[in-house]
């Protein structure tokens, strides 16, 4: 008997939760919703939470100048936050969720674990428009319905190959998290072009997310003569390796190939021990502010403004990933997914001067190629004194 | 051209197995006094590290800051034998002794384990951090080279080592406690509490995951869930040693260490793993006790 | 001295013992027979703690000591020779004895002499580990440890189980020199020889059930041991 009275405080608290969603349903004559799924809290928030809050800033800018205007009215977009835990289940739930409330546009994810969980059931259902602004895993996008507006590790290696022939190394050691996808299957192609520059694979090695000890392998690279060690994964184990190459005496280069948030890095490896390395992912949100671009300097100023913090490596990318879908409804002039669908497709670059990420437009001027991915390429970033900056290669 | 390395992977070996080594202890040591497979001791050793880290942040020395965490460790530890053990212990179905059985004192085990990772999650996030390194820089010979920090992680296994021999070897309260792991009924027998040997067992324990968890988290990252893989490596510790023996554990961990170096070292990282799971296998084929173990007594 | 009143004990929803009543004194060495199964370990082990009784009383001079700790019925004088001896395997003969004395502190000097006059062999030994001694040794070793802690009454569980007959007369021998010094004695037994050395009072146990009470020449003689074994077995 006892046990009834939680099942009904629950019903209660359920309850009292679905009726403000009733309630905002009935207002959605005048408003697009928007799902945004992100890892909020867990292992990914570093990356995760400074998303959100670039797709949040962007939706508060479009409805303060107006909105979007779709078919001669105006829309104003609110944002439905999911969050992911950068897990595939809690991602699948937090999906089902967005669809039972009927949200038909979707960004995000951002973890190569939850992407892929996601694929098949958006793949399925045609109410639902999806431009992911996360995982770089390769074949994520199916230019239906599916879109990214982030890089595939293949943009990764084109700044790895840069490097490469700008310093002319004669040789690299690899290190790579065997269980990142993307990472692993484009580890083969990397090797091949590097080797096609003239650079001898010394070796390649893998490792494993939450690793903490390297030093076998690390030691080893002692008797290899490897003038470049190139780590491939996430920025904690990239510190660490860093660190414990340094400590076993390895006195090369260190390259990493990892979008790495500076806070997380001085988490694992002084800053002094840091110096020098060069990073080869697409400009950060840092990265154009340095650069002196008038848009990533707003955005930066709205986001310190808001949050009392810098953004984060990704805000850009989620922050454009909103005016993307707003091009994208104003082209097609209406909210019909299938609508919809066709025009992201057909978007070109010069359609939304709003985008801070530079990307290279496709031959035909269009943002996405026909897969639905869109050509953002790597750049070369080097770490100064306590973050990165964009480095020159040609002195 | 490989050999000339061995010098440094030994030194890797004997650093990484010292960190294996630290985490067994205190495991092996609830084992075999208590029977119980403690999964919680993964999160003395999270709980070892945070303390440790909250306490350096308010400014605090990080050897004052690891001495008063683990005494607060310690409290946890009994707190969790008084909430998680002794009711099944002393459920129907165990005799009054206070036994539970393998399984649902495993079963328990792992709960607490999850109830305190997610405390730690509530009061810290899940936000990886980092204890700021006591020291810094390391010792260069022409041979190898290692840190002080693994100098230092190494000469605290020697010192907790010697520490709880010389407890149970020269105390009468280490009397107990080595009569009650190798006989709890004739220990009961000779009115020995078992109120008293449970409470300095988890003492001893606990203490150990602390500071082993207050030195690593001085060299690595922490998080709530980071005692969940050092767990499972003392486990495997613990079967390669022998349950319950302290040269088994401080052995184990270095064989362990070693093993798991030589193979990512002269074999492929990738079987750094597999390295493991082959000495398991061996250790279980050629000596099921243990390296260090005895049959079992009957009990 | 020891008084069981209605005693009853099991394991989970096993009862083993069912009101069990008897006494033993001190000038009265008492033997407990039975066939195995009869409930003899189990009542050894509510006597000294190790379970807890489920009915009755156990009283010690009077005191009730049925709900007590184990420790502390060490400490009034409570004492048990458990079945299989039971010593501590990988500890020396010495500590096995320190052990013993446990609830009253280090032994001196003066009770070890004590034991090892009794038990010259274990004076021999006693910086040997304990689980490498012969059966009969660490019989010796199992009553020696039992006297350190200063009974008023001691338990004995089969102490004759897997010894040699040469050592089981060393045990009956010893068994009555410790009766003789006013040591209230329990012998819980299978085998007729120890016990009509031992014993002057004989109490019958089957199934649980204490079915025969009475001075250990009478009972011996008359029959009613056979029938608690042999008559058991044939009606099974």
């Amino acid at each position: 008997m006892v046990n009834l009275r939680p099942s009904l405080a629950t019903c209660l608290i359920l309850g009292l939760g679905i009726l403000p969603m009733i309630g905002g349903g009935a207002k959605a004559a005048d408003e697009i919703v928007i799902g945004e799924i992100h890892p909020i809290t867990g292992p990914a928030t570093f990356y995760g939470l400074p998303e959100s809050r670039g797709v949040q800033l962007a939706a508060e800018h479009i409805n303060k100048a107006g909105g979007v205007k779709v078919g001669g009215k105006e829309y104003q977009i609110r944002i439905a936050t999911e969050d992911d835990q950068a897990s595939p289940t809690v991602g699948v739930a937090a999906l089902r969720k967005l669809v039972s409330a009927d949200v038909r546009f979707i960004i995000g994810p951002l973890a190569s674990g939850v992407a892929p969980a996601l694929k098949p059931i958006v793949e399925r259902n045609d109410k639902l428009t999806q431009l992911i602004d996360g995982t770089i895993a390769e074949n994520m996008t199916n230019g239906k319905n599916i879109f990214r507006n982030q890089a595939t590790v293949g943009g990764y290696n084109v700044a790895v190959a840069e490097l490469f022939k700008a310093k002319k190394y004669p040789s690299v050691a690899m290190m790579t998290d065997r269980f990142h996808a993307g990472f692993m299957n484009s580890q083969k192609d990397l090797a091949g072009n590097l080797k096609e520059l003239g650079v001898s694979i010394a070796s390649e090695d893998y490792y494993k997310l939450g690793d903490t000890d390297f030093s076998a392998a690390l030691t080893n690279l002692r008797g290899r003569n490897a003038e470049v060690l190139l780590i491939r994964g996430y920025p904690a184990e990239g510190a660490l390796i860093t660190k414990q190459a340094r400590q076993l005496g390895f006195t090369g280069q260190v390259v990493w190939e990892m979008v790495s948030p500076p806070s997380t890095v001085l988490k694992n490896i002084t800053a002094a021990e840091m110096e020098g390395v060069y990073n080869c992912i697409p400009p950060t949100t840092e990265d154009y502010v340095k650069l002196g671009d008038e848009k990533a300097i707003a955005l930066d100023k709205a986001y310190r403004a808001k949050h009392n913090e810098g953004p984060g490596e990704l805000t850009a990318l989620s922050h454009d990933a909103v005016y993307i879908f707003k091009a994208a409804f104003e082209k097609a002039g209406s909210l019909d997914n299938a609508a919809v669908n066709k025009a992201m497709a057909a978007l070109m670059v010069s359609d939304i001067p709003e985008l801070v990420t530079r990307y290279t437009p496709q031959p035909d001027g269009r943002l996405f190629a026909a897969d639905g991915q869109v050509d953002l390429r790597g750049e070369v970033s080097v770490w100064r004194g306590e973050a990165w900056e964009p480095a020159r290669l040609t002195d | 051209m490989m050999l000339e390395l061995l010098p440094q992977q030994l030194a890797n070996g004997l650093a990484l197995g010292s960190t294996y080594a630290l985490v067994a202890l205190g495991l092996t040591l609830i084992f075999g006094v208590l029977l119980i497979p403690n999964f919680a001791h993964g999160e003395f050793y999270m709980l070892g590290a945070f303390v440790t880290y909250a306490l350096v942040a308010t400014g605090l020395n990080f050897w004052l800051a690891m001495a008063t965490a683990v005494v607060l460790v310690v409290l946890i530890g009994w707190i969790v034998d008084r909430v998680v053990f002794q009711p099944v212990a002393a459920a129907p179905g165990h005799d009054s002794g206070g036994h539970g059985s393998g399984l649902s004192l495993m079963i328990s085990a792992l709960a607490g384990s999850i109830i305190l990772q997610q405390l730690a999650t509530i009061i810290w996030g899940t936000e990886a951090r980092t204890i700021p390194a006591p020291m810094t820089g390391m010792v260069r010979t022409s041979l190898f080279t290692i840190t002080y920090l693994q100098i230092t992680i190494i000469a605290t296994l020697a010192v907790a080592w010697t520490a709880v021999w010389l407890v149970l070897h020269r105390s009468r309260l280490g009397l107990a406690i080595r009569a009650t792991s190798q006989n709890r009924d004739a220990a009961l027998l000779m009115g020995i509490s078992m109120t008293r040997v449970r409470l300095a067992t988890f003492a001893i324990g606990a203490a150990l995951g602390a500071v082993a968890g207050a030195l690593l988290g001085a060299t690595f990252p922490i998080y709530p869930s980071m005692g969940v893989n050092p767990v499972l490596k003392a486990f495997v510790v613990l079967v390669i040693g022998g349950i319950g023996s302290l040269p088994g554990a401080i052995v184990g961990g270095l064989v362990l260490g070693m093993v798991e170096v030589m193979v990512a070292g002269y074999g492929s990282s990738q079987f750094q793993d597999i390295g493991t799971f082959l000495i398991l296998v061996a250790v279980l084929l050629i000596r099921p006790q243990g390296l260090f173990g005895r049959a079992q007594v009957e009990r | 001295m020891l008084r069981i009143d209605n005693l009853s004990a099991g394991y989970d929803r096993l009862e083993v013992l069912h009101a069990v009543s008897f006494s033993v004194e001190r000038d009265a060495p008492t033997v407990m027979l039975g066939a195995n199964g009869a409930g003899k370990t189990t009542l050894c082990r509510v006597i000294t703690g190790l379970i807890p009784a489920r009915g009755g009383g156990i009283f010690l001079d009077g005191a009730d000591i049925t709900r007590l700790d184990p420790s502390e019925r060490v400490k009034r004088g409570v004492a048990l020779v458990p079945e299989g001896r039971q010593v501590f395997p990988d500890m020396t003969v010495r500590e096995n004895l320190r052990l013993g004395a446990y609830v009253h502190g280090e032994p001196g000097r003066a009770e070890f002499d004590a034991v090892f006059a009794m038990f010259p062999i274990l004076a021999e030994r006693q910086h040997q580990r304990a689980g490498l001694l012969s059966g009969g040794e660490q019989q010796m070793l199992a009553l020696a440890r039992a006297l350190m802690s200063r009974p008023r009454l001691l338990l004995l569980d089969e102490p004759s189980q897997g010894l040699a007959p040469k050592a089981v007369a060393l045990v009956a021998e010893t068994v009555n020199r410790i009766a003789a010094t006013g040591v209230a004695v329990l012998l819980v037994e299978q085998n007729l020889i120890l016990a009509e050395a031992v014993a002057r009072h004989a109490v019958v146990l089957e199934t649980g059930t204490c079915v025969a009470d009475g001075p250990a020449s009478e009972m011996l003689a008359s029959g009613a041991v056979e029938d608690s074994y042999l008559g058991k077995k044939r009606r099974h």
